[in-house]
């Protein structure tokens, strides 16, 4: 797909919306909580709040959102004891469906012939692909290219069990 | 010819979110046991490397008939990036040797898919919904714990033994040739469908419960092993739980996935426990995100 300019105007304003998308969200618990005056559990808690009561999202921080009541006063609530309310998303789906419909791509390539079972099963893991699936590897990243991507943003590893 | 075999409904699926999640009724599994998950990793070690053909094998053939669903998606940008970020994930899983490989489909319905051996699918429309690579992160790195933990291959091989498919590798690499080209016998080519009818089967029905919730919680830890915030995935759920049920791509997907609510309410432990174990927050990268999926 070709992008003309005006749409490629309407994608840079769309852009900066998204990186505030749930920016003036409204949204509700999904249980009852505790808003609390700062992001974190410890935090005193400025008001109790049930299940169901409804909200505007103002920032995210982590697994906090910052909110605001009807009433105005503003405080900060788990990621998870928030829903956010249904909403129609038209827009954003609208470009979803808009910049899916890039020019279709033929999937395969040229058959190779026949490749027998044998040899497939004695080809290690990163040799050669079926033919149906050989254009998966024109795009395939090693590990140091990995690596050197991650290090760009800068992406620190952690070392970290799964809980118990 | 086998694209006739495939019922017009299966072309139409979704498969859904994250690996065709769900939909096996009479479940009623809400929560996980964490405990299992310690041990999760001490299973792969005595993989042999027999097997491991046995799973490249499966893998690909599941994967050619995911292939089959919709074009791969025409920008070179947009493959090699989400290879980029699926590696550096799958490098802090417990199977980093494994030949990754990411693809992006060319269709605006929801989803990601998870094939044994270590292939991943995601839907172009699944990626313009998100915001950012912390989300694109959470969504791959549980594909990755499918992989890592064999769900789809535990249950493809189930599901040959229910049917006397003894050999499904075999049967695999029969329906890769059926997808290659004309000229087998009858009898392979039954042998092929019998094989694409079997995963079909898998993504259109889901995994076990069980299975998405593990792969849930290893997919946030993963993600944050990774350096991402954590939070990801979380958000993506709640993206999607707020999306109207009447949007067309997603008509599937909610099919399939009735319980988001659900889904965040079991990563709760999960959160608590990432919350104390690695409290500095992850990166979140909505702008690298932006400027390599979002703009031309």
């Amino acid at each position: 797909m070709k992008v003309t300019l005006p749409l490629a105007g309407l994608l840079f304003a769309l852009t900066a919306l998204l990186s505030h998308a749930w920016a003036n969200q409204a949204a509700f618990t999904s249980q009852a909580t505790q808003l609390r005056l700062t992001p974190a559990h410890q935090a005193s808690a400025v008001q109790a709040l049930p299940a169901n009561q409804s909200l505007t999202l103002l920032k995210r921080e982590g697994g906090w959102y910052q909110v605001k009541l009807a009433n105005g006063q503003e405080g900060w609530l788990p990621l998870l004891h928030v829903r956010l309310a249904p909403s129609n998303n038209q827009q954003r789906s609208d470009l979803g469906q808009l910049l899916g419909s890039t020019s279709a791509s033929q999937g395969s390539t040229l058959s190779s012939g026949v490749r027998g079972v044998n040899e497939e099963q004695l080809s290690g893991p990163s040799s050669s692909l079926p033919a149906d699936l050989q254009p998966l590897d024109r795009y395939r990243a090693n590990a140091e290219q990995a690596r050197a991507f991650a290090a760009q943003a800068p992406l620190r590893s952690e070392t970290l069990d799964y809980p118990r | 010819m086998s694209r006739h075999y495939w019922p017009r409904a299966l072309l139409l699926l979704s498969l859904g979110l994250f690996t065709g999640c769900q939909g096996v009724e009479g479940l009623s599994i809400q929560g996980v046991d964490l405990g299992n998950l310690v041990s999760a990793g001490r299973n792969l070690g005595n993989l042999g490397a027999k097997d491991l053909d046995e799973e490249q094998q499966i893998g690909q053939g599941a994967t050619s008939v995911l292939l089959e669903k919709a074009p791969l998606l025409a920008d070179q940008r947009i493959q090699r990036y989400v290879n980029l970020v699926g590696v550096w994930i799958a490098l802090h899983s417990e199977r980093p040797e494994l030949a990754w490989r990411f693809a992006v489909l060319d269709s605006p319905s929801v989803g990601a898919y998870a094939a044994p051996g270590g292939y991943i699918v995601i839907t172009n429309g699944l990626l313009q919904r998100l915001n950012s690579e912390a989300e694109l992160a959470g969504v791959l790195a549980h594909e990755i714990a499918h992989v890592v933990q064999k769900h789809h291959l535990t249950a493809l091989q189930q599901q040959a033994q229910s049917g006397l498919l003894s050999d499904l590798a075999l049967l695999a690499a029969q329906a890769s040739q059926v997808s290659r080209q004309g000229g087998m016998s009858s009898k392979d080519t039954a042998m092929g469908e019998r094989f694409k009818q079997s995963v079909s089967d898998l993504y259109s029905r889901g995994l076990q419960r069980s299975d998405e919730y593990e792969a849930d919680t290893m997919g946030v830890v993963l993600a944050r092993r990774a350096g991402y915030d954590a939070y990801g995935l979380a958000s993506v759920l709640q993206l999607m739980s707020s999306e109207r049920a009447d949007t067309p791509a997603l008509v599937s997907f909610l099919k399939v996935h009735p319980n988001l609510g659900d889904r965040l309410q079991a990563l709760e432990k999960t959160y608590q426990y990432l919350d104390k174990q690695a409290p500095n927050s992850g990166a979140t990268l909505a702008e690298r995100y932006q400027g390599y999926v979002l703009l031309p």
